[in-house]
């Protein structure tokens, strides 16, 4: 099932990189598709996903700044990190202090793209 | 045993890499490729601080334990940010900590990173000049030596733990009794053993050190308290449990300490365990006089 | 600033003090030392570790069960030593041991337990 797939992606990528402390999917319009948050609340999670990406990608439309990259939220106890899946839906990954961002950036490529074909 | 090979080849590279910063007085960052991998930063040949992804920083130690509270935090950071004194001159004119217990959480955080990168794997190190801004660094730096030998003696007692250490950690069924308090701590780490994390993860959200946890959870095991397991359950659609991972007290992985390790490309995992480490060096030489990182030119090994 | 090891040179000055050293009780680790400190076959940090993990063992009692209070202090007495090692600044899963090794023949212990005492509070302070 994709399910499983989408979720073992967002497992790997937890497997690979230090302090990722969860990963969620959701649609454009902020319903979980698929979530591994442990005691997050996937709904909250994924309707403030989607909004955050829609204000981010006109935040950078308006800086005249190209496309959004990366919307990248750091607080006291880590770090919200959202990213567009293709046109549809959205990929927010969530880490504790000792999450390496500049790693993350790099290896969430290839699981964006696996995410994006599996939702296709 | 490959695996065990492994460790020890890192933290003898750390130890390679240590010597020659200290026999060249270098100041600057020695950065360390691998996993967790790290930076570990020199003043004049002592340790003044050491950032890594495996263990958490001063500053996590300070504000997740409690011990400082986030409003002082901030209101010190703010502080030191206008002066440009250092953080940890603000935190103990502010009374927000001793200076005694600063300096002992500070040696102990560098002893946990050095620690927790010679337990994982190292690629390859190189050091570059220049120290970037840094919050909580020690002053006057550790001995590396002394950061080496320590780490080397608590990879020696985990490696005489009787069971290997599998990354995911589970309460036992049982083992949270309503109205019953274990005390210690571990009230709080059987919350958090809901298989989703690891030692690291734990000693992470506690604001403790990762060796440290790594004991507590060890005899917590033995109590029958948590176990381990090797890969965390598959829930499917309805949000049941399918498949779950093996759940043991003798892992399938050689005894060590948990590691990402799985799913890495190939191109990561280098056979370096027996051999290579003589071959490994830094692009350029370390063994240069101090003065030379002030726009020296690079000079070949 | 001036730091722990000044803080344990101040100890050290206690008569018939041989070695002072702060231990971290959550990690066995000896964070400093000052003095000749040895144990058994000359191995102070595995001698450190052992005593801190008895320190944790004595801790993690929990409370309402322990009704003399918090562990205080450990003492260790053979022939020729007496060591002292002072719970300080303990909370849960961590504090720090300050060990006093002492030659019996040159220390009044009642002196010495008291300097200790004196001492203890401003090592972390």
């Amino acid at each position: 099932m994709a399910d499983d797939k989408l979720l073992a992606e967002m497992q790997a990528l937890r497997e690979r990189i230090a302090g990722l402390t969860g990963a969620a999917v959701a649609s454009r319009d902020g319903l979980i598709i698929r979530e591994d948050i442990g005691d997050l609340d996937p709904d909250n999670m994924a309707a403030l996903t989607a909004t955050a990406l829609a204000i981010s990608q006109r935040l950078a439309s308006e800086a005249g700044q190209g496309s959004l990259r990366e919307t990248l939220t750091r607080n006291t106890g880590g770090y919200v990190a959202i990213y567009a899946v293709g046109t549809a839906a959205v990929l927010v990954l969530i880490g504790d202090e000792g999450l390496d961002i500049t790693r993350l950036y790099r290896e969430s490529r290839a699981a964006i793209d696996n995410i994006e074909a599996l939702l296709t | 045993m490959t695996d065990v090979g492994a460790e020890e080849a890192a933290i003898g590279q750390l130890r390679e890499a240590f010597t020659v910063c200290v026999a060249a007085g270098t100041t600057g960052v020695l950065q360390v490729t691998g996993d967790p991998g790290g930076a570990i930063l020199f003043d004049r040949g002592h340790v003044i601080a050491v950032q890594t992804s495996g263990a958490p920083s001063p500053e996590v130690l300070l504000l997740r334990s409690k011990l400082v509270p986030e409003s002082e935090w901030n209101a010190a950071f703010a502080a030191a940010a206008a002066t440009g004194a250092p953080m940890s001159a603000e935190l103990i004119s502010r009374q927000l900590v001793g200076a005694g217990e600063l300096e002992a959480l500070l040696l102990a955080a560098l002893a946990d990173a050095v620690f927790v990168i010679a337990s994982g794997t190292v690629d390859e190190y190189r050091a570059e000049p220049g120290l970037p801004d840094c919050e909580l660094a020690l002053e006057p730096g550790a001995e590396a030596a002394w950061l080496v030998a320590e780490a080397s003696r608590r990879i020696r007692v985990l490696a005489a733990e009787t069971s290997g250490h599998d990354r995911w950690i589970v309460a036992a069924s049982g083992a949270v009794r309503p109205g019953v308090m274990l005390g210690g701590g571990q009230d709080e780490i059987l919350a958090l053993a809901d298989g989703r994390r690891t030692a690291r993860d734990i000693a992470f959200v506690l604001g403790r050190g990762v060796y440290a946890t790594m004991l507590q959870l060890d005899r917590m095991r033995q109590a029958g308290l948590l176990s381990t397991v090797s890969s965390r359950p598959v829930t499917d659609a309805d949000g049941g449990e399918r498949g779950r991972g093996a759940a043991d007290g003798e892992s399938d992985v050689a005894p060590g300490l948990p590691r990402r390790r799985q799913d890495r490309p190939s191109a990561l995992r280098r056979p370096w365990a027996q051999g290579r480490a003589s071959e490994l060096r830094p692009p350029f030489s370390l063994l240069r006089p101090r003065s030379a990182w002030d726009g020296g030119g690079d000079q070949a090994p | 600033m001036p730091g722990l090891t000044e803080a344990l040179h101040q100890v050290m000055a206690i008569e018939g003090a041989r070695a002072v050293a702060l231990i971290d009780i959550a990690t066995g680790m000896v964070v400093r030392s000052v003095g000749e400190a040895a144990g058994e076959d000359g191995d102070f940090p595995a001698a450190a570790a052992s005593l801190a993990g008895e320190a944790r063992i004595a801790c993690a009692m929990p409370g309402p069960e322990r009704t003399g209070g918090d562990l205080d202090e450990i003492s260790l007495v053979t022939a020729n030593r007496l060591q002292v090692s002072k719970i300080l600044g303990s909370r849960p899963g961590g504090g720090c041991l300050l060990f006093v090794d002492l030659d019996r023949s040159r220390v009044n212990i009642a002196l010495a337990s008291l300097q200790i005492g004196q001492l203890a509070p401003a090592v972390l302070g």
